[in-house]
């Protein structure tokens, strides 16, 4: 692992917000940060980015303890706001030689960030003026300015429409394929689905589940089936009255029927009897439980 | 040292470009410069100027029971802006005629020590009761001295003969009547700089945290650059508009030069010796960053802007007694009165009264030398304080934490 948080704690006063997190991501890939609000999630990525020390536990970067200033960070934090009443381009320069820039590289890289997020035309517009999406794309532009090898995203969604959402998942998936680490923190599961390899879902400032969504979806039973097909009814009755050798249960969508079978091993002879009885199916495929069941059920309970 | 530079830069601009800091400034330069043309102004509308009312004199009747008879002729010579008027009425019947406008003003003398003065309203500055009795008792003691057979050539000469005294200082004492004027000007645009860049730099180090703002900017540099360069930057911009409304003056004073003869008070103001010039600005700068340094800290305390006044009211405070002690004593004439003595070591008070002292009282060289050396010390102590305070206020959300817990957060941050 490129990245490794280990047994992260902290309390605010009595209250112990974050218990032992641990997370891990390499580069070239995305780490999609999960939990319900209050969860600790921003706790999590402002220890991580040094704005306040843990009460314990380690943060690794190839396996040494981080030095904040030898890394290029992009940061986004939740918030947006930075100066309401400056002009983009004034704020974005002054970030950016706040990072090292000199002037000449700071206002050729906020001309490059704007031009990349199309939003040329707010250069010199106060930032108060633009709508709560496009300050977003701004934030976002100070948080890549810098060119970061390890960017963290708090809540990059929120506010955008599907259009910017659409350009900002293009940006992302630039910065995986530059083999960048990215982490990302989101409760919006969709976005999280197209582009993460890993998830950590973070719940009463624990990792209730962690690793890679393949494998986590794969880890629930597949003994559920999901058979497309306009003759769901048909379908449906046919498993109750004639396969109750296999069938627990089944289920009518529309235009589906989901099947519970007895073991996961019985799918290939549920799918030869449906065959064999000519039945016109669209798609027969194991019912595998989206991110978004995932989350609730491990969410589920409070915080 | 860059990051620094780039912090002061934005913050520099920040003030210097906002609308408010030219508009006021523009405006209160012209101010300036009109205040210190007005004796030109009046004195070019000044011969020509409204003649129905100079040429319409005041009337003023004179009831006169004395045996003399000669108080209309004296009044006469003690009111030449008046037209006297010799009248046998008596007071109630005078009374009625300034009522109802006949006279402006009456006067009935029923002996030359005792005399009534009628006027509608008396006037905030009307000094007309006391160049009567002067005229008065000029014409009795004349007589008087008329009787006993003195001449009058010689009742002249005694009367007019007057008695004048001159004022030297020694060579290292201090003039108080002129050096108050500008000590209480150097004092006063102290404590407006202080209150109102004070403020504007914790309500900046406010918004960046209400924004989150500061959380990239934490990430970014040091607490120290962001805070000095701050501070820092609203200094500059502070001492850059008082710089122009000060030269304003200071340009129209020069310019007006002529019309200000034997005005002693302005006279005084720009004839400040350069030594008192530089104490002043060294004072002045101290003084504004320690005190820029903690509404800076101060501002970082707060979560949202509606905390703000509430949170810098301690400082303000403070600082409000301190001018008030200073500003007292200079009234008083005593500045090295053993309150002052003190402030004039404390650091928050010190700008102030060590400049007071200083430019009004008497004090020792290595006196000014300590108090100086102990507010620079605190000066940068509260920068540091400062920058830490900073530091610790970002991960500060909800209410404005109590002093002791500052302190303990201060602590285990370290």
């Amino acid at each position: 692992m490129d990245f490794e948080a280990r047994g992260i704690v902290k309390s605010f006063g009595d209250k112990q917000v974050l218990r032992g997190v641990d997370l891990e991501a390499s580069r070239g890939s995305a780490l999609g940060l999960l939990g319900r609000n209050g969860a600790g999630k921003t706790t999590t990525i402002r220890i991580l980015m040094g704005i306040f020390p843990p009460d314990g536990g380690k943060i690794l970067l190839d396996g040494k303890p981080i030095r904040r200033s030898a890394v290029n960070f992009g940061y986004l934090p939740e918030e947006h706001g930075l100066y309401p009443k400056k002009t983009v381009s004034e704020q974005l320069v002054y970030l950016a030689e706040l990072r090292g820039l000199n002037g000449r590289e700071a206002r050729g890289a906020v001309k490059k960030w704007l031009r990349r997020l199309g939003m040329e035309e707010a250069f010199s517009r106060k930032l108060e003026t633009l709508s709560k999406g496009n300050q977003q794309k701004i934030q976002l532009a100070a948080a890549l300015l810098t060119d970061p090898d390890f960017i963290i995203l708090d809540e990059p969604f929120s506010g955008l429409d599907p259009v910017n959402a659409a350009v900002l998942k293009d940006v992302i998936r630039e910065m995986i394929a530059e083999g960048k680490l990215v982490l990302f923190s989101s409760h919006q599961m969709n976005y999280v689905e197209e582009f993460c390899d890993s998830i950590a879902i973070l719940n009463a400032g624990k990792i209730v589940v962690s690793g890679k969504i393949r494998t986590i979806k794969r880890s629930y039973p597949r003994s559920r089936i999901l058979v497309e097909s306009e003759q769901a009814e048909k379908i449906s009755a046919f498993c109750k009255n004639r396969l109750g050798d296999i069938v627990v249960s089944s289920r009518v969508k529309p235009a589906e029927v989901e099947i519970n079978l007895k073991s996961a091993d019985l799918k290939n002879r549920l799918l030869s009897a449906l065959a064999g009885q000519g039945f016109d199916m669209d798609g027969f495929r194991v019912s595998e439980p989206s991110l978004n069941d995932i989350f609730v059920q491990y969410t589920e309970g409070g915080i | 040292m860059k990051q620094l530079r780039t912090v002061f830069l934005f913050e520099f601009r920040n003030y210097a470009r906002s609308k408010s800091f030219l508009i006021l400034t523009v405006l209160l330069a012209a101010a300036a410069g009109i205040a210190l043309s007005i004796p030109r102004f009046r004195q070019a509308i000044g011969p020509g100027g409204p003649p129905a009312e100079s040429e319409k004199k005041q009337i003023m009747a004179v009831a006169d029971r004395t045996e003399s008879g000669n108080i209309a002729t004296a009044l006469k010579a003690a009111f030449p802006d008046r037209k006297i008027l010799a009248v046998g009425e008596g007071i109630d019947t005078l009374k009625e005629n300034v009522e109802n406008g006949k006279y402006d003003s009456a006067v009935f003398a029923d002996s030359l020590l005792h005399d009534t003065y009628v006027v509608k309203n008396i006037g905030l500055t009307d000094t007309a009761k006391e160049q009567i009795e002067e005229a008065l008792t000029a014409l009795y003691r004349l007589k008087a001295l008329e009787q006993l057979g003195v001449s009058p050539a010689e009742t002249q000469k005694i009367l007019s003969a007057r008695a004048s005294s001159d004022v030297v200082k020694t060579k290292s004492g201090k003039d108080q009547t002129r050096n108050f004027f500008y000590t209480y000007i150097v004092i006063f645009l102290l404590y407006m700089a202080i209150l109102i860049y004070g403020q504007l730099v914790a309500s900046s180090v406010a918004s960046e945290k209400s924004t989150r703002a500061m959380e990239l900017l934490i990430i970014s540099t040091r607490p120290e650059n962001l805070m000095f360069g701050k501070v820092l930057g609203a200094g500059t911009a502070g001492l850059l508009q008082l710089t122009l409304i000060l030269g304003s003056g200071y340009g129209f004073y020069n310019l007006n030069l002529s019309y200000f003869e034997g005005n002693r008070i302005v006279q005084s103001i720009f004839g400040m010796p350069a030594s008192i010039l530089l104490y002043a600005l060294l004072f002045f700068l101290l003084g504004f960053f320690l005190y820029a340094f903690l509404f800076g800290a101060m501002g970082s305390l707060v979560s949202r802007m509606e905390e703000l006044s509430q949170a810098v009211t301690p400082i303000t405070f403070l600082f409000v007694i301190a001018f008030i002690i200073v500003a007292m004593s200079m009234g008083s004439g005593q500045v090295d009165n053993p309150v002052m003595t003190v402030c004039s070591y404390l650091p928050l008070t010190s700008p102030m009264a060590m400049f007071a002292r200083i430019a009004m009282g008497k004090v020792a060289g290595w006196e000014i030398a300590l108090s100086i050396l102990i507010l620079a010390a605190s000066t940068v102590g509260a920068g540091f304080l400062a920058a830490a305070i900073y530091r610790t206020g970002v991960l500060l959300y909800g209410k404005p934490p109590k002093l002791r817990e500052i302190f303990s957060m201060l602590k285990s941050s370290r």
